[in-house]
């Protein structure tokens, strides 16, 4: 049985990659088991110079899923090659660095300098909702994700994955404009714009008010939107959106994911991630699936 | 000690006024060692998220929890009756130093902030240590029954309705003792005091901090706190970082 897979010419050794921002650079999880067993780690969402992010508090729970207001928080791109990467690059896991930026100039100087480093592959995050110039500025209509896209694609040494918003009226227009701008891959979706409430005090519950949705409850709009996006692609799919278990995952790819990222369930269980890459492969056992790349797409639409 | 998931279960969980559990669990696997102010990230039924509680005290196949019902998480939490079954992430976070040559021991909370500090004193029974423990009431402070009694040198029970001990806060009580150390756990107007307390008479502190926490390993950082770092305020991670900061580097 084959549970390889392949994005954009890099091969995964299973489908299962770590989300940008639930696993810091991988270490945290190693303590708990290989993460070199994943298919791949996105990193921490970089930008060019360090970042505090947001004021606390920062997370919410929500029915069948999380709030979260990070404020891409990290130790900038330079730290992260120097300190970070190395290990990384040890796991055995494909190395995806997150890059995030608040202008075209940080975009494509960030890409740059990933572009000289050891990364595999580079996810471009135009869609955070939790900064101000977080790259939702580019990444919201097709015209500003294809702009920003052919901006970075001509710096870039490596695949490129653009990391989509579902905070749009057309997910599938969004997508088309990242493969027209010269997109490897694409990657789908980051979190919902959303917000809770404390009635209690009145108040928001998040300090700066409002954060981005993940989890279980948000699985069915990201599979929509995988979806819909298979339909008019060329490049690969990367989905995401509340996978908790290998069944998700096997829905997403069936969908027209080719790989996919598991997010907020690493923050529920450490284990998470490692347990879908097992539950996944034991699903092919017993669906006799001899090559996991041939369920990508393979949904039957009457 | 690297951190481990382990399966617990209830063997007993009494509630003591109108909100607060000590819930007693054991284990088949020997658990690993928990040190004073370090945390166990427990699964609570029907929550995607998990609750970070600190460890109160264990033995190699029991551990309690002190908890107070304060939301949707906890309220679900306590509500699980002997024999029930969760698992928890333990031992997380940095526990609170001990300090070698330092015996003459204080240790400062207030309601569930006094869980924490037990072990500090039930650990390291060379120590010499006072307690000052603030409660609303009297219930509230017999779910500690005489554990604290049992293991410090001196201990002054407060409450706030006076059913119990001293009228008053636990830190109006601060004057009356000349510690070494100062171990804090309680609400921002008792750190803020202590905090006040040992810089002005040079006073060692170390407290223990609360935040609405994520992952609880370190990777999500959404457990920030406010620390000085070298003269700057940084955000730290309550979790990783902590739960435990020198008193003086943190920002109240």
């Amino acid at each position: 049985m084959n549970m390889k897979t392949t994005v954009a010419g890099v091969e995964f050794k299973n489908p299962i990659i770590a989300a940008s921002g639930t696993f810091g650079f991988g270490r945290e999880y190693n303590e708990f088991y290989d993460v070199g067993l994943l298919g791949g780690i996105s990193s921490k969402g970089l930008t060019l110079e360090p970042r505090q992010g947001n004021a606390p508090v920062r997370i919410a729970e929500t029915p069948s899923g999380m709030l979260n207001s990070v404020g891409l928080q990290n130790p900038g791109v330079e730290y992260f090659i120097q300190n970070e990467l190395p290990f990384m690059r040890s796991t055995g896991a494909v190395v995806i660095a997150n890059a995030a930026g608040s202008s075209e100039e940080d975009y494509v100087r960030i890409v740059e300098i990933l572009s000289e480093s050891d990364v595999d592959m580079i996810e471009l995050n135009i869609s955070c909702p939790n900064v101000k110039k977080g790259g939702m500025a580019f990444g919201v209509e097709p015209s500003g994700v294809e702009h920003i896209v052919k901006a970075v694609r001509k710096k870039c040494k490596k695949p490129l994955i653009i990391k989509l918003t579902p905070n749009v009226s057309n997910i599938a227009a969004n997508a088309l404009a990242a493969e027209r701008g010269g997109a490897d891959a694409v990657s789908l979706i980051n979190t919902v714009a959303a917000m809770a409430v404390d009635f209690k005090k009145r108040k928001p519950v998040l300090k700066v008010v409002t954060g981005g949705l993940s989890g279980p409850c948000v699985k069915p709009i990201a599979l929509r939107m995988v979806y819909e996006c298979h339909k008019v692609l060329h490049i690969p799919i990367i989905g995401m959106g509340g996978i908790m278990t290998g069944e998700d995952a096997g829905e997403f790819m069936l969908c027209g994911a080719s790989a996919v990222q598991v997010g907020s369930a690493n923050i529920f269980d450490p284990f998470a991630a490692i347990n879908i890459v097992n539950e996944l492969t034991k699903l092919c056992e017993r669906d006799n699936i001899i090559d996991v790349q041939s369920i990508i797409g393979g949904l039957s639409v009457d | 000690m690297k951190p481990q998931k382990v399966k617990l279960k209830i063997i007993e969980n009494e509630k003591f006024g109108d909100g607060f559990y000590r819930v007693t669990c054991e284990s088949e696997e020997i658990l690993p060692h928990i040190a004073a102010g370090q945390f166990a990230h427990l699964k609570v039924p029907g929550k995607d998220l998990r609750r970070p509680i600190c460890v109160y005290r264990n033995t190699e196949h029991t551990i309690t929890f002190m908890v107070a019902s304060i939301g949707a998480g906890t309220a679900a939490f306590v509500a699980q009756c002997k024999g029930a079954e969760f698992d928890a992430l333990l031992p997380l976070g940095n526990g609170f130093p001990i300090l070698p040559d330092k015996t003459n021991i204080a240790i400062l909370a207030g309601g569930s902030g006094c869980a924490p500090l037990l072990k500090i004193a039930e650990d390291n029974p060379s120590l010499n240590v006072t307690a000052l423990l603030g409660f609303q009431n009297k219930a509230y402070r017999d779910a500690y029954k005489d554990d604290f009694d049992r293991v410090c040198k001196k201990v002054c029970y407060c409450t706030d309705d006076g059913s119990l001990g001293y009228h008053g806060y636990p830190t109006d009580l601060l004057t009356e003792i000349a510690p070494e150390v100062l171990y804090v756990c309680g609400a921002p107007g008792l750190m803020r005091t202590a905090k006040e307390y040992c810089r002005k008479l040079g006073v060692i502190g170390f407290a223990s901090m609360e935040q609405r926490m994520g992952c609880g390993v370190g990777a999500c950082l959404v457990c920030s706190v406010k620390i000085m770092v070298d003269g700057t305020e940084k955000l730290l991670r309550a979790c990783a970082d902590g739960p435990v900061f020198p008193l003086q580097d943190i920002v109240l």
